[in-house]
């Protein structure tokens, strides 16, 4: 059959595939959703006031303000549209507004905000702590602390330069997220709250500290934002320099100021690059993150660059504290001296915290949105192919990553360059996401979850129009800002048109290879296999009898764990399903997985290979992609769904089979109820198994205990009248008698099990190992059903 | 030459009106999206 003459064979001699088309997803509240926004929305508060302040001068924080209030309206529409799309993000909604085209640009102008938010979060981190190291040094050198010889050395005072300090500290920060990314680093809501926890005791402190000090000291308020308290630095006008326009039009020396100040809200996307992942009820928790989101940039960016004019000198605010406005403030609070350093080394503390995991986000970020359109077909499928040992997409990361090195050190740790260029990328994607957003007003006229305020609706040819007010009015100021901002800002206008024209052309010729070469691969794919696209997974969908076998597949040359599972289960009593997860960054599709995202020539290859195993052992097995955020989520959902009794895994390049097993049991307790307990093989290479019970299961019993129960029941028996205890219900008694102990005095239960059992270590609190046995080999083959352990307090 | 003088002295300049109507257009906009999303708070699920 040629592959262009697209006839099918008739479907008994193709293999089965059921594809889930929603991806298994773990939710967080939206505590854990607003704190990994504010990883990036928060960490500008720490550059962008001094920034701003360097374009348009002392008037700055006014601006901050009002593009932190502006920042509501821009959420807003943000919000409509992951009311719209789940999946959201600017590629999908520009894309069914205005087609390809734009979206294409759109994700060029997002991947450049994406790839600037690294090297500027670094810059600024290592300017913080560059800056922290001079002031210590003459700290220490007012005290008399510092040797003559190193005096001589620095001729003065010992100081290091700011910039290049900076700039190789970023380098080795983006270095270490490269390596964690290209390992495959866990991306942990916990993190993300806890760096947050952090920043707002930080924030709390300062806030109550300076406005003490604003009213100890009687502080100013800084000059009103009026054309006449505007001061533009000459880079600040950009190709308008040599032109009046700026001075002579007020209200236009108003516009260049906001558009020199909108940096301040670069991060909104990831809102809905996270709203995927946000618990039921999706669109209140979202609005609630939103508000969470909106108050805390709003005191934090808004107020604190208020603050920081009106407490740090005029004299020293720019030429000295430009970089790092924070610690400016914390040394010139009201207080003793030393309380004012420990202040300024937790603010570059959690500086540190902040901007370097904006560093991290940045990575996944552009990650996940590069991975997304590459399921889209945007991008080839060398892009995605994944590391041979991690599994992971490393040649973005490392194209990602090259891209920022070189950023960095073009930059020389300069951050005002930096933040020039950054607003490029942040106002031309909320303009298209904005204006894509009016589009889909006129074109799909339903039921949104959430509309941007207020609409008003005309009698037009005797029916109601609705017209969009608020959308039209915050698209009016993206688009005016993002136009001006094209010549005001030299330095972002060359390398953002050049950035975004580089990747446009990277994604249109990749799209034109993909759809030849895609061609191909669906003529292989019908050939070969029959696709069965399914909403969710179940049992009966995918035809496999209760008690099956779960093998996990990831990367086709290593399937050692396949061949065990079919050398040592008899398929005529067991099933075997070969599942894939497939890993889905943020960003990516939620539903409407086509075929093609599916399915690259990887997948292909990788499902042709286990077939061809299973055809060696003359056994048949069932195929299964699942999209999932976290493939351990996704392996205890599908094992529940399909009533399995073992899942099957080969051991990990990144973790011990024990940690293997310690996720899974996570991701079980994680799981909603009903739920079901399995076995959890890990096959090394040598063919050795790891056995694991996940779940509540019957523990294993010494024999003294054993001995125990039956010569007490033996006693028991000699007595009238207990014709009915059985083994069973002593150590009901027993459980119950220690249940109540427990909820009486813990410390006592805890110490008395401590002294007399050398239990299982924390790690392994929900799963039991088991010894390497026949007998437990045998199991999996044919797994008994466990009986679930009566409800006991306390931990298990 | 000419066509960008025409540009920034008279094209450009048009978009500060629309800055100015977009900006009170969006007032709206943030007092209603801020009582809204503050609403979102109080309901229970």
């Amino acid at each position: 059959m040629s592959a262009g003459s697209g006839a099918v064979p008739p479907l008994s001699n193709r293999v089965r595939i059921v594809v889930a088309t929603s991806v298994m997803l773990t939710f967080i509240s939206y505590w854990r959703a607003a704190a990994i926004v504010l990883n990036d929305l928060g960490s500008s508060a720490f550059y962008a006031g001094g920034i701003a302040e360097q374009a348009v001068g002392k008037s700055a924080p006014w601006f901050i303000l009002g593009v932190m209030l502006f920042a509501f309206a821009v959420r807003s529409v943000y919000v409509e549209s992951c009311s719209m799309f789940t999946r959201g993000g600017v590629y999908r909604v520009v894309k069914e507004a205005l087609g390809g085209a734009f979206a294409k640009f759109s994700v060029s102008a997002l991947m450049f905000d994406y790839i600037l938010t690294g090297p500027i979060s670094g810059v600024s981190a290592g300017q913080y702590i560059a800056g922290l190291i001079n002031e210590l040094f003459s700290a220490a050198d007012a005290h008399g602390w510092i040797p003559r010889a190193m005096h001589a050395m620095f001729h003065g005072t010992p100081h290091i330069d700011v910039n290049h300090s900076a700039a190789a500290f970023a380098i080795v920060v983006t270095l270490y997220y490269w390596w964690q990314n290209i390992k495959g680093i866990e991306e942990s809501s916990d993190k993300a709250l806890r760096v947050m926890q952090i920043t707002t005791v930080m924030v709390v402190i300062l806030l109550v500290w300076a406005i003490y000090t604003v009213l100890h000291t009687h502080a100013a308020l800084p000059p009103l934002p009026i054309p006449q308290n505007l001061k533009f630095s000459d880079d600040a006008l950009g190709f308008l320099k040599n032109t009046d326009l700026g001075k002579t039009f007020g209200l236009f020396g108003i516009l260049i100021a906001f558009g020199h100040s909108v940096l301040a809200m670069s991060g909104e996307e990831s809102l809905a690059q996270v709203n995927r992942e946000i618990a039921s009820p999706k669109l209140r928790n979202l609005k609630r993150a939103a508000l969470i989101i909106a108050i805390f940039s709003f005191v934090f960016t808004g107020l604190g660059s208020m603050l920081a004019v009106m407490i740090i000198p005029d004299a020293v605010r720019v030429s000295v504290y430009r970089d790092n406005l924070i610690s400016g403030m914390a040394m010139y609070m009201v207080g003793p001296h030393m309380l004012k350093l420990i202040f300024r080394v937790f603010v570059v503390v959690v500086g540190f915290l902040i901007l370097s995991g904006a560093i991290n986000t940045s990575i996944i970020g552009s990650n996940g949105v590069l991975n997304r359109v590459s399921e889209d077909g945007v991008l080839t499928d060398w892009f995605r192919r994944p590391h041979k040992r991690f599994g992971t997409s490393y040649r973005i990361v490392n194209l990602i990553v090259a891209l920022q090195l070189f950023t960095i050190i073009g930059s020389g740790g300069d951050v005002i360059l930096l933040g020039d260029a950054y607003a490029f990328g942040v106002i031309w994607s909320f303009t298209l996401n904005s204006v894509a957003m009016l589009v889909l007003r006129f074109k799909y006229k339903g039921e949104r979850g959430w509309r941007v305020p207020p609409n008003i609706k005309i009698p037009w040819r005797g029916r109601k129009v609705e017209i969009p007010l608020g959308l039209a009015s915050v698209f009016m100021v993206l688009f005016s800002v993002a136009v001006v901002n094209l010549f005001t800002k030299e330095n972002a206008t060359i390398a953002g048109v050049g950035f975004s024209a580089v990747f446009f052309a990277i994604f249109t010729v990749s799209e034109k290879i993909n759809k030849r070469k895609f061609a191909h691969v669906e003529q292989q794919m019908k050939e070969h296999f029959h696709l069965l696209h399914q909403e969710t997974i179940a049992r009966e969908g995918v035809q496999v009898r209760p008690g099956s076998v779960l093998v996990t597949v990831r990367d086709y040359n290593t399937l050692n764990h396949l061949r065990w599972t079919l050398e040592t289960t008899d398929t005529t009593e067991t099933d075997v399903v070969v599942m894939e997860a497939r890993l889905t960054g943020y960003g990516s599709a939620y539903q409407d997985l086509a075929m093609e995202q599916i399915f690259s020539d990887y997948e292909q290859t990788l499902f042709t290979k286990a077939v061809s195993i299973a055809e060696n052992y003359g056994k048949t097995i069932s195929l299964l992609v699942v999209p999932a955020r976290d493939v351990w989520s996704a392996i205890v959902q599908t094992a529940n769904s399909l009533e399995s009794s073992a899942v099957v895994s080969g051991v990990s390049s990144k973790m011990t089979g024990e940690e293997q097993a310690f996720r899974l049991g996570q991701a079980w307790e994680a799981m909603p109820e009903p739920k079901r307990q399995f076995v959890f093989n890990v096959v090394r290479p040598d063919n050795t198994v790891e056995t694991y019970r996940v779940g509540p299961h019957t523990p294993t019993m010494k024999t003294e205990d054993v001995h125990l129960v039956h010569k007490i029941w033996l006693d028991i028996k000699k007595f009238q009248g207990t014709e009915d205890i059985h083994h069973s219900d002593i150590v009901t008694l027993a459980l119950t008698r220690l249940s109540r102990d427990y909820s009486l005095d813990k410390d006592d239960v805890l110490k008395n099990l401590k002294k007399g059992v050398r239990g299982p270590s924390p790690k392994a609190a929900n799963f039991v190992r088991e010894p390497d046995t026949e007998d437990t080999q045998k199991r999996t083959e044919s797994p008994r059903r466990e009986q679930p352990m009566p409800p006991v307090i306390g931990p298990r | 030459m000419q066509k960008v003088n025409f540009l920034v002295h008279h094209i450009l300049p048009l978009f500060q009106y629309l800055f100015l109507a977009g900006l009170i257009g969006a007032v709206p906009v943030i007092i209603i999206t801020a009582i809204k999303t503050a609403q979102s708070m109080l309901e229970e699920d």
